[in-house]
């Protein structure tokens, strides 16, 4: 299923991608964002729609396209094209809304089995950082690439 | 950072294509903030998983 996903625009960098996602309300560019935080080595990803009047990017807004999956599979993508840059990065998700946490939980649910063939995944819980398991609630979630 | 290309992985999939015009181009923007702050937050809180 990962396969089914948008052509992306990338930077020079690998650092950001956009892609046009096409569905019951139109095109709309979406903007994938991988940030260095405090942490060496520790990038966030951040993922939303540019506004079509103003042009700035909000991670708020919901976007109902009908194209979830396909927009999800799409981020996936570029995951593996950020970390192929940089191997040794750790990248952590965090859903703007629990709905997109959940959005992201289950995402990462259904392609598991692929994700976990190159990445280690974390989930964080109220008791820290496991492995990441299906059927439980996690309010963010970290990978690593496999090398 | 600089950047470290996985050994065999080169290649670019077909359905990406590297585009200068997106450097900078949310330049002006503090994109994600929120989130970024919140990551931050988690990883001095929780601290790191264990790899």
């Amino acid at each position: 299923m990962l396969d089914n996903h948008y052509n992306v625009n990338a930077s020079p960098d690998f650092q950001t991608f956009e892609f046009v996602s096409t569905g019951q309300k139109g095109n709309i560019t979406k903007v994938v964002r991988y940030s260095e935080i405090n942490v060496k080595g520790f990038y966030n990803l951040g993922f939303g729609d540019t506004d079509p009047i103003t042009g700035f990017l909000s991670d708020l807004t919901v976007t109902n396209n009908g194209d979830s999956q396909k927009v999800l599979a799409t981020v996936a993508a570029t995951l593996y094209a950020f970390t192929n840059t940089y191997p040794d990065v750790t990248v952590i998700a965090t859903g703007s809304t629990e709905a997109r946490t959940r959005l992201y939980r289950m995402g990462i649910t259904n392609n598991l089995r692929t994700i976990e063939k190159d990445f280690f995944v974390f989930g964080l819980t109220e008791t820290g950082w496991e492995p990441f398991s299906k059927n439980i609630s996690y309010g963010a979630f970290l990978v690593r690439r496999k090398l | 950072m600089k950047a470290k290309t996985v050994a065999g992985k080169k290649k670019l999939p077909k359905s990406f294509k590297v585009k200068t015009t997106l450097t900078g181009k949310y330049a002006d923007q503090p994109l994600f903030k929120d989130k970024i702050e919140r990551a931050n937050h988690i990883l001095k809180t929780v601290g790191l998983p264990k790899v």
